[in-house]
């Protein structure tokens, strides 16, 4: 039987790779090192597999097709954008769980979008480039891909139940894997709206307190307009770190950083979620 | 949908940015198979991003195309003085 070992939300800002360098260094070397420190529990817990819950950003998905939610089951690489300034490469797709996830969705009233061949944007290629490693570690992906930054949004609470869901088809799956969850995006930011740039750091707080403390449940009370209005667009990508929080049934947090960074657009907080027993 | 149109506009530029060369070498031909409206034909020709927005045009996609339209130099900073009306009062890390 498979296992979920470990759980951790973080961003997948595409600025941490396409200007690593910013006036504020110190803030985005903790945020760096905040990577590294997820990449080594990784390695520590053996990990053989990451499933990575990244949203689309209009890039891999358009207005003739816009999935709900989405699984990568054949073949991926990436990253697709040439500014981000890293080599676009092969990343190794855990094939068979990803079959037997969709399958099990499938099974249990989940319809899953799937791609079998897919090149994978910032969405899920910072946290797997940065925290992964794929090409040092050879640790494979699982690419899922959310409707957190275009309408129709992804409801949080169904993000929740496919979360659920998941932890579910992994447990049931035959092989001997262990498995890690990274749900990324957020948390506070807006994209391409003329507050860009803005970070409103009193709710990055409020959202690390409530994974701190298990409660998903008022991060699924968030709505929408609240999100938006309170903590940019880019914040409805919480629904991410809600579907890792319903993947391993997380019961809290440990809070590995947080850094407000104006000039990465963003509030970048990182967590590694307690395992439900 | 008008905002559909314009979205799919954007994201084709996005995906093939051949596609804006032709745009600007015949914009009425190009856009004649599109559902935009005067005012968004508008837009699009003079680079009114900001306008389209506010229609209701995902800023995912404004924000993309727009180094596209206007050459990379001008991220961010151009492109927040031009989402701002044209004052930008806080760039991003100031």
């Amino acid at each position: 039987m498979a296992d979920i070992v470990a759980g951790f939300c973080l961003p997948h800002d595409p600025l941490m790779a396409s200007s690593p360098k910013i006036n504020e260094q110190a803030k985005a070397d903790i945020v760096f090192e905040a990577f590294e420190d997820v990449n080594r529990r990784i390695q520590a817990l053996d990990v053989d597999t990451v499933i990575v819950i990244g949203s689309d950003h209009y890039t891999n998905f358009g207005p003739h097709c816009l999935p709900q939610y989405l699984i990568a089951v054949g073949d991926a690489d990436g990253p697709v954008e040439p500014w981000l300034g890293i080599e676009r490469y092969p990343v190794p797709v855990d094939t068979a769980l990803a079959t037997h996830i969709m399958d099990f969705g499938f099974d249990h009233g989940f319809d899953w979008a799937v791609a079998k061949d897919i090149t994978l944007d910032h969405g899920t290629m910072i946290p797997i480039h940065l925290a992964a490693k794929p090409q040092q570690t050879g640790i494979k992906s699982i690419p899922v891909y959310t409707a957190a930054g275009v309408e129709p949004l992804l409801r949080s609470r169904r993000a929740y139940e496919v979360g659920q869901m998941i932890g579910k088809a992994v447990a049931t799956y035959d092989g001997a894997t262990r498995v890690a969850i990274l749900g990324t995006g957020g948390i506070s930011h807006w994209v391409g709206t003329a507050e860009m740039g803005k970070v409103n750091e009193s709710f990055d707080r409020l959202v690390l307190d409530k994974v701190m403390a298990g409660d998903v449940e008022a991060l699924i009370a968030m709505s929408d307009e609240y999100l938006i209005e309170t903590a940019g667009n880019g914040s409805l990508e919480i629904r991410n770190w809600i579907m890792a929080m319903g993947a391993v049934g997380a019961t809290g947090a440990e809070l590995i950083c947080y850094e407000p960074i104006p000039e990465w657009i963003c509030g970048m907080g990182v967590v590694d979620l307690k395992l439900s027993a | 949908m008008s905002v559909n149109a314009v979205e799919r506009i954007l994201w084709e530029f996005g995906n093939n940015p051949e596609l804006i060369g032709r745009f600007r070498s015949s914009p009425d031909g190009y856009l004649s198979s599109y559902h935009v409206t005067d005012e968004e034909k508008r837009a699009l020709l003079e680079t009114d991003l900001k306008a389209l927005a506010e229609q209701g045009v995902s800023t995912l996609l404004t924000m993309s195309v727009w180094p596209m339209l206007n050459g990379p130099e001008g991220m961010p900073f151009a492109y927040l003085e031009h989402m701002n009306g044209g004052e930008l009062k806080a760039p991003p890390g100031a």
